[in-house]
């Protein structure tokens, strides 16, 4: 298992983690929202212990996505391009620190290596180094990508783009991507750590030089400098070593005994004859000059890596999440999934009577015939006023007494047919009521009808008052899918 | 599907044909897929849906043909004289009497879940009158012996339900109204709740769904939250740039750009809004609200009408311009330790006054040449002029973004899935953003101010402050959850 996977078992967020993170959540952007719930409701459902926070869970989440996904992802990709990206800045440095440092301690014995020249280059130049990279660290938190300013950083961006592609670096890289606000403090430990190795590098080279061959130190400055005044300089210098390393803090002796004259080739107090006392009191400076290098190059750069890497874990751990593709996750993956889940409907939404011949309307009937009227399902009519109707429109008389069917009593229907038996072909009126819509019922007792005999029995169906038109509509269909050409649909 | 366990509550929903049975249950378990239709016979067979929190069955609902031939199969039951203890088994022999035959074949169907332990939810439709008939459907229902209860389903009439009430109550332990049309959450929850009551056994289920439910509509307000949210900064950084070759093209150009990123804001709004009709599981199969939208109609985000009813009322934004000018003016004064005796203030005020007014009358971005651009050294450019729309400069404009939102988002909820059409908006009551309160509203316009800033890369924080403010705004607007 690597630390990475190890990370996002645990529920900690890692670079890769982050990445991936920014890059599924680009992803989901265009899915179906069900689709998304689904699976993340499955995700967490999948937990043996629901993770306490946000972040955990956004982290448990990126790594079942993963499993789902066994090809190497983009986010592990980075992070190992970052990891690589370190080992090449820390060996760069190293060797720009070797580098350095042997044309710095470069002795040929003509002339003593000036002492004011290596502390300018290990101390002055790289404090002062230190302070543009605080202060550009610092503007960063207000400027996200500033630090990309950097040409190292730059150059490791393109590295990494390289490794994942264009269109995945583009995505994470943005600006105000969740990412980059943990950038800032992983490009900050990249440059600390090539500090730390240039240092290093720098430190070894003096140790090396020290013990395999002879140094000589001294001060030459253009400047009106006493000895005296160097010697404070020095001595504020080895302020944090004097107490337990006195020998490491140049003494006033030493130091008027190497200030030198490249004109004159000679040390200014060097006594004539006195060479080899010259070179010991020369070789002095080293455990002053090694300490300024361990103090003021070497520590400072330590305790910043450490400092970036502990705060890109604590920038890690409390990632906000609080955008609002960042948020939906969470909700997601923290509340249940309420869904349905049936088979199939097998139902039929196809419109009645469609490619059928249109009912026609009920035609008089004229000679005073006599009708039997039956209500349906206890359609409700005045009873008067429809004996009137039927006399008026279809020049008919209607049959005492009105019959029930599809009622509440089935006997009633009984005797209905058992009175359209005895009339013969007699015309039969329907009235039903249009917001009942027509079922096997009415088709049985249809049917019925017919089996009585007399198929040419006029038999029409009145709607009553009310309804609206898709409800007439359903009545139109229905009667004309039984495709009875002794029927009509008019109203009561 | 999972299997069905004798411990899940059922519940078959029984019913005269076409009275809204699978419109109760779409409705009830919001799912687009129940077929529905005004023709009479759409569900043929029964159709059991099994209503899921997190892959365990809750409880089921079955969908069953309606009753067709209920007279004649009482009339069968009730050849036979039995006692109340066997009238259950006399329903069983009816069932088991046609097997195999054409005869009863809705009744059979579904009576079969009835009898097999299912609970009896009876629709009946209360905007049609009350008839003795439907006395037979009841009697066989309450033969089987099976807890059961009414709904009256209903959307407009009032006028038949007493006696509707009047009947049922003689058959059922409970009795309910129900508009399968404008069913919310809230609704559902109640139904649910009554469910509970007519099996004690299934009081847990049924509350675990009622507590799964609550927690599904307070991630729905969330998600409403976010895609308003990302709409509105969408919307405030949309930005138009076109290259131009001379300056005789700019008077034809000038408008089309304009045209262009207005069409663009109405689509981004349009898309959010079929985002939010998503989050309450709508299909919107080829649906798209606001379709051809005509420039001053008053659908129109840009219309008039539509920023006099929505956004911010003139008082409310005169308001915020005004006390935003003084209170810029009362930082200089405090700053000359009120020695310009609130001058600033005043001359603030007044200064924002004459904002507010100005923001009154606009509505449409504009224009502008950024020939600045074109002669930059870093931005080499073969045309001679650029010119830029957006973002949009409006104060109010979020607002009416905001406000037609929640207006969607009120429609939306109140758009049961037995429904084809999205409901009207309403056209009465209060303006929508008078809910929110002074202070939110002072919140809302420095977050836009921010975003319109820095419409080139919004940072993270205005995107999250807007997205708790709406939130807020949001669960207000929706009235809680209880």
């Amino acid at each position: 298992m690597t630390v990475s996977e190890r990370d996002a078992e645990q529920g900690r967020f890692g670079l890769a983690e982050l990445i991936d993170f920014e890059l599924q959540l680009a992803s989901d952007q265009g899915r179906p929202y069900q689709e998304l719930l689904e699976r993340d409701r499955q995700i967490a459902l999948r937990w043996p212990a629901q993770p306490k926070t946000p972040q955990q869970m956004a982290a448990h989440w990126v790594a079942a996505l993963r499993r789902d996904d066994a090809a190497s992802t983009a986010g592990e990709k980075v992070a190992r391009a970052h990891g690589l990206a370190n080992l090449l800045v820390f060996i760069s440095f190293l060797l720009i620190g070797v580098g350095v440092a042997l044309a710095v301690l470069q002795f040929t014995g003509d002339h003593p290596i000036n002492v004011l020249v290596v502390l300018g280059v290990f101390v002055v130049l790289q404090l002062i180094n230190l302070l543009v990279t605080l202060a550009a660290f610092a503007w960063s938190r207000f400027s996200p990508g500033f630090l990309r300013q950097f040409p190292l950083v730059a150059v490791v961006q393109r590295l990494i783009a390289r490794v994942v592609g264009p269109e995945h670096a583009s995505r994470f890289l943005a600006r105000r991507s969740i990412y980059g606000g943990v950038e800032r403090w992983i490009w900050f430990r990249t440059m600390q750590l090539g500090a730390f190795a240039f240092n290093i590098g720098a430190i070894v080279t003096f140790v090396g030089a020290v013990s395999f061959t002879d140094l000589a130190f001294a001060w030459s400055t253009t400047l009106q400098v006493e000895a005296q005044g160097l010697q404070r300089f020095c001595a504020a210098l080895a302020l944090p070593w004097r107490a337990w390393w006195p020998e490491a803090v140049p003494s006033l002796e030493l130091i008027e005994a190497t200030q030198y004259f490249r004109l004159d080739a000679a040390y200014v107090d060097a006594p004539p004859g006195m060479r080899a006392r010259d070179a010991a009191a020369a070789g002095g400076w080293w455990p002053f000059l090694l300490m300024c290098l361990l103090v003021y190059g070497l520590l400072p750069r330590l305790l910043l890596v450490l400092w970036a890497g502990w705060g890109a874990m604590r920038s890690l751990l409390r990632l906000p999440l609080d955008t609002p593709e960042e948020a939906e996750v969470i909700a997601r993956l923290s509340t249940p999934w309420v869904h349905s889940v049936h088979g199939d409907d097998p139902g039929n939404v196809a419109p009645l009577g469609r490619g059928r011949a249109p009912l026609p309307r009920p035609a008089p009937l004229g000679d005073d015939q006599e009708v039997i009227v039956v209500r349906w399902r206890d359609a409700e009519i005045d009873p008067d006023r429809l004996v009137e109707r039927v006399r008026r429109r279809l020049g008919a008389v209607v049959e005492k007494p009105i019959g029930e069917a599809g009622g509440r009593d089935h006997p009633e229907e009984q005797a209905v047919l058992a009175r359209l038996e005895a009339g013969g072909q007699q015309p039969m009126l329907v009235v039903v009521e249009p917001w009942n819509a027509p079922d096997r019922a009415f088709e049985r007792f249809v049917r019925n009808v017919r089996k009585l005999g007399h198929f040419k029995r006029k038999i029409y169906v009145l709607l009553t008052e009310g309804g609206n038109e898709q409800q007439h509509a359903v009545w139109a269909g229905y009667l004309a899918e039984l495709a009875d050409p002794y029927i009509a649909l008019g109203e009561a | 599907m999972n299997e069905s366990n004798a411990e899940v509550p059922r519940f078959a929903v029984v019913g005269r044909v076409n009275k809204g049975k699978s419109s109760v249950i779409a409705s009830l378990i919001e799912n687009d897929a129940v077929k529905i239709s005004p023709w009479p016979g759409t569900t043929t067979e029964c159709v059991r849906y099994d209503v899921e929190v997190d892959e365990r069955v809750l409880f089921s609902v079955i969908d069953t043909p309606g009753f067709e031939d209920a007279p004649r199969a009482l009339h069968w039951i009730k050849q036979r004289e039995v006692t109340a203890a066997d009238r259950a088994r006399r329903v069983q022999e009816f069932v088991d009497a046609f097997e195999g035959t054409q005869e009863f074949v809705e009744e059979r169907r579904l009576l079969r879940p009835i009898l097999e332990g299912a609970a009896i939810l009876y629709v009946v439709n209360g905007d049609e009158p009350y008839r003795k008939n439907y006395e037979t459907e009841m009697e066989i229902l309450r033969y089987t012996g099976q807890p059961a209860m009414a709904l009256i389903n209903r959307s407009g009439s009032q006028a038949d339900i007493e006696s509707w009430q009047r009947a049922l109550n003689q058959y059922f332990k409970l009795v309910m109204l129900f508009d399968a049309h404008t069913v919310t959450w809230d609704k559902r929850r109640r139904l649910l709740e009554a469910f509970a009551t007519l099996q004690p056994s299934w009081e847990q289920p049924i509350r675990e769904a009622v507590v799964a439910l609550r927690a599904q509509e307070a991630r729905r307000h969330y998600q409403v939250a976010n895609i308003v949210a990302d709409m509105l900064v969408d919307a405030l950084t949309l930005h138009l740039t076109e290259g131009l070759p001379d300056e005789r093209a700019l008077p034809h150009e000038k408008p089309r750009l304009e045209r262009r990123f207005h069409d663009e804001l109405r689509s981004i709004e349009r898309k959010a809004h079929q985002k939010i009709a998503k989050v309450y599981l709508h299909r919107l199969d080829g649906w798209s609200p606001e379709t051809d939208i005509e420039i001053e109609s008053r659908e129109d985000l840009f219309a008039k009408e539509t920023w006099d009813v929505m956004g911010l009322s003139p008082r409310a934004l005169l308001t915020l311009t005004v006390v935003t000018g003084a209170a810029a003016g009362g930082a200089i004064d405090a700053a000359v330790g009120f020695a310009s005796a609130l001058t600033g203030a005043l001359i603030g005020g007044l200064s924002g006054l004459g904002v507010g007014v100005y923001e009154l009358t606009r509505r449409y971005a504009r224009a502008s040449l950024i020939a600045e651009q074109a002669r930059s050294v870093m931005r080499p450019s073969e045309h001679g002029y650029r010119i830029r729309v957006g973002p949009h400069p409006s104060l109010n404009f979020p607002f009416v973004l905001l406000a037609r939102a929640l207006s969607h988002f009120d429609r939306v909820r109140a758009w049961a899935h037995a429904r084809q059409e999205l409901p009207p908006p309403t056209e009465t009551g209060p303006k929508i953003l008078d809910q929110v309160d002074v202070d939110t509203r002072k919140r809302l316009t420095k977050t836009f101010s921010t975003i319109r800033k820095k419409f080139r890369d919004v940072p993270r924080e205005p995107r999250s402050e807007l997205r708790e403010t709406v939130h807020q705004i949001v669960v207000e607007h929706a009235g809680g959850l209880d």
